[in-house]
Order: structure tokens, then C-alpha cells, then sequence
């Protein structure tokens, strides 16, 4: 089981924490690079598919496409993914 | 009798197993991960480990119905042949948009195995199916119905329909079987109380928080709805001393009309949080015109139930009614008043997807 954290900058994985936080179905689980989306936090596959959308405006990101998005099991992959989304933008 | 209830964890194997129990039946219960058992109804259900001879109201088996032997070894499945009475299959894939294997590897793989161990003892078994075998077949559906040539609308159903012919051939062969098949689980009949929020809640929730406003169907399409407990009153019926009744038998546990979209959309328009979506022909739905967000929703929530907004179809269930002697105690706009009373007293369907109304001004004051 992969507990990797993030490589995107502080700023990007304040703001994945913080969403996810302010998402996250179990209120009370602390949220941190390392929590996993589902198992640790709750979110279903539907929850998962706002989180994204969210995540999308949020970011002001291009539409992230389904199967690059079902990568993300982590808080920490979510702010390696608006990173990765925003390199190619750039 | 020892009854093992496959899927015992999951919605309906959970409420079964406490209905066994509640009727002096020893559970011994097969379950993948969870080893506390969460009816519906009632509490929780404490289990110990499975041991040969054991009296425990319900015990448990680590086991997973995708491998040989339910991935026993050898000497534990030959054991557990030689002690039960009954089976109840109930474990499934239930939900949607999985990949194929998924569906094969449980639903069909996992009837191949649970009727290996009831052939070992020659133990009748009650297999749980669903309604929706019969595919797009529309009209009235006989409980002896099963192919009849029809084609399926997705994987769930296409693999269901294959273990239920599964069953049958052991049946020719000797086995005593009885098939019970649900149509759409909902929650419990008197309070609308549901554990898991699934399928058709996730599309009522969509279309109540206004995700999605557009869809494709027919406003005289029946989805079939029908309780879990009774659902569980059917099977553990079936698997108790009354099986000898239903040898044979399949028996529809659906509810006794079904329910219209035109009628659905009537109920959610009583609910004033509510959003009501309105169904186009499908001919004439596009995806195209839809939002991003929308269209995000649809694709990957809305399109997996799409089938069943457009199905007009009755399930006949007079073998079950003369079985069990009732239907279940809430049907139609009454049932849907009591499910999403129940989803709306527990938070999981909000207003959220509506922008609240600027506080400034009245925080200001």
C-alpha cells in the first residue's frame, strides 16, 4: 500500500487539503497528504466524481479526464494531479 | 439447522441472517473482510470465529466466493459441506459501472463455487437472483420466466441471469434449490431506513440536489422497488423449515405495482428542497447540450441506470404472495414519501447543490 505524500508545492497541497477537508464525508478524520480518499475519508465513487469537479473550478483547471482522475487515491495524489494538469497548461 | 448465508454483510444477507437467527437457526456467516454483521433493522449482530460443532448463533468464515473452494482449504470446505443444512447465496456484485470481470468473477464464478459445496453435501440452497434477469423484456414477467432470448442492459444483470441457468442445471441434477429474486432493494418497508445508499438513491439523489435535470425516459417507464426487509422475509422463509414449499420455485420479491417515473416525479415535486428532473424521449436525449457538470454527472453516474428510466415492465409474484401470505406494508408514492423522508433525515440528500442566499445583509444588521 503506497503512503507516498506529494511533490507539488506547499501551496497547491494546503489547498488539496483544505478541499478535501471541507468534503471529506467523515468530518472528524484528520486530513493529511497521506490520507487515503476512500478508506481513510470516506468518499465513495460518487463523492469522488465532486471532489474532482470541485476540484476543476477550484483550480481553474481544463476538464480532468475519467481515467487520469480514478488515479488519485490520496490527498497527496489530488495536489500531484492539479500540479501535473497545470504543467501541461502552462 | 446451520444455514450459511454467503454475502452475510451485505444488504440483504445482513437482514437474513438476523431473521435466522431470530428463528433458533445457527448462522454461520462467509464474509470477505467484515466480520460484524449491520441489519438494516435492529443492531448490530456480534459473530465468532467458525469452529466444527460450535452453538454460536452466528459464527464466521473468512472466505471469498471468487475462488475455488470460496477460497477455503480443502479440509475446512469439506468440514463446512458436512455441517450445514442450508445455504444462502447472497453474495453479489451489486453495484454499477465495474469492469466485466468484476461481475463474471463474483456473481457467475461465485455461483459456480457455492453450488460445488452444496452439491459436496447435497444442501439446499436458496440462490438470491434478481427480478432483472428478464433483461429489456418489457410487459409482465412469470416467476418461471428465465430465457427467454432477451438481451440485457448491462454486465449485473447479463452475469445474474447466467448463474441463476447455473443453478438451474444443478437443479435438473438433483439439487434442491429455490431462487428468490428481488427487483430494486430500497429500505425497510415501515420507516424507509436503508444502510447503504446505492443505485437508485445515488440517481434520486442527483436529480433531488438538480445534478441532474435532463434525462433519458419514459415518463410511464416502472422501475420495481421493493423493501429489503421483506425482501429478507422471503428468503429466510424460503431457507427455514418451510423450503420443501419452494423446491423448485422461484419466487419474485418485488413490490406489488411498480412505480411510474410520472409518479416519482410527482412525489419529489411534494418535497420543496427538492429538484425535479424531467425525462425526455430517449431518441430524442443528447448529451451534447448538457453542462460540464451536468454532463459529468450523467456520463458517469446517470448513463449506468438509464435503462431502467425507460424499461416498462411488471413482475407477476403470485408464487411469492401465496408463500409469504403478505406484500409488503408500503408501496408506491407511500413507499417513496418513506425513503426519502429517510434520506433527508439522515443528511444524504441535501440542498447543498443550491447556492445558499448571500447572508451579507442580514449578517450585517
Amino acid at each position: 500500500m503506497t503512503t507516498k505524500t506529494s511533490t507539488a508545492d506547499p501551496e497547491v497541497r494546503t489547498a488539496a487539503r483544505e478541499l478535501v477537508g471541507s468534503m471529506a464525508p467523515n468530518r472528524e478524520a484528520e486530513v493529511t497528504d497521506a490520507s487515503r480518499l476512500a478508506q481513510d475519508l470516506g468518499f465513495d465513487s460518487l463523492a469522488l466524481i465532486e471532489l474532482m469537479l470541485v476540484a476543476e473550478e477550484r483550480f481553474g483547471l481544463p476538464p480532468i479526464d475519467e481515467a487520469e482522475a480514478s488515479t488519485v487515491t490520496t490527498v497527496g495524489g489530488l495536489a500531484d494531479l492539479v500540479a501535473a494538469v497545470r504543467g501541461r497548461a502552462a | 439447522m446451520r444455514v450459511l448465508v454467503t454475502g452475510a454483510a451485505g444488504l440483504v444477507g445482513a437482514e437474513v441472517t438476523a431473521r435466522l437467527v431470530a428463528a433458533g437457526h445457527c448462522v454461520v456467516a462467509l464474509v470477505h473482510r467484515t466480520t460484524e454483521l449491520v441489519p438494516t433493522t435492529g443492531a448490530a449482530i456480534g459473530t465468532v470465529p467458525f469452529e466444527a460443532g460450535t452453538e454460536a448463533p452466528v459464527s464466521f468464515v473468512r472466505g471469498d466466493v471468487t475462488q475455488p473452494r470460496l477460497g477455503l482449504a480443502e479440509g475446512e470446505f469439506d468440514a463446512l459441506a458436512g455441517t450445514l443444512d442450508r445455504i444462502v447465496h447472497s453474495a453479489a456484485q451489486t453495484d454499477f459501472g465495474l469492469a466485466d470481470a468484476v461481475y463474471q468473477a463474483s456473481n457467475v464464478d461465485g455461483t459456480v463455487h457455492v453450488l460445488d459445496l452444496a452439491q459436496r453435501g447435497a444442501i439446499p440452497l436458496v440462490h438470491v437472483s434478481t427480478a432483472y434477469v428478464c433483461g429489456e423484456r418489457e410487459g409482465v414477467i412469470a416467476e418461471g420466466d428465465l430465457d427467454r432470448g432477451q438481451a440485457f442492459a448491462n454486465p449485473y444483470e447479463e452475469t445474474k441471469f447466467r448463474a441463476e441457468r447455473l443453478v438451474a442445471v444443478a437443479a435438473d441434477e438433483g439439487l434442491p434449490v429455490a431462487v428468490v429474486r428481488p427487483s430494486i432493494v430500497v429500505g425497510a418497508e415501515r420507516t424507509g431506513v436503508i444502510r447503504d445508499f446505492k443505485n437508485i438513491y445515488v440517481m434520486v439523489k442527483l436529480m433531488a440536489e438538480g445534478k441532474l435535470r435532463l434525462l433519458p425516459g419514459h415518463y410511464n417507464a416502472t422501475p420495481n422497488l421493493v423493501p429489503v426487509d421483506y425482501v429478507a422475509d422471503v428468503v429466510a422463509e424460503a431457507a427455514g423449515e418451510r423450503f420443501a414449499e419452494v423446491r423448485g420455485a422461484t419466487l419474485h420479491a418485488v413490490g406489488p405495482r411498480s412505480i411510474s417515473l410520472r409518479a416519482l416525479s410527482d412525489v419529489m415535486a411534494e418535497y420543496p428542497s427538492f429538484e425535479v428532473a424531467r425525462f425526455v424521449p430517449p431518441t430524442s436525449f443528447t448529451t451534447d447540450a448538457l453542462p460540464r457538470r451536468e454532463w459529468v454527472y450523467y456520463t458517469r453516474v446517470g448513463a449506468l441506470y438509464e435503462s431502467y428510466l425507460r424499461r416498462r415492465v411488471e413482475f407477476d409474484d403470485a408464487a411469492t404472495r401465496a408463500f409469504l401470505r403478505r406484500r409488503p406494508a408500503a408501496s408506491g408514492e407511500a413507499l417513496l414519501r418513506r425513503l426519502f423522508d429517510h434520506c433527508l433525515r439522515v443528511g444524504y440528500i441535501t440542498a447543498a447543490a443550491v447556492a445558499p442566499e448571500p447572508r451579507v445583509a442580514a449578517e450585517a444588521r
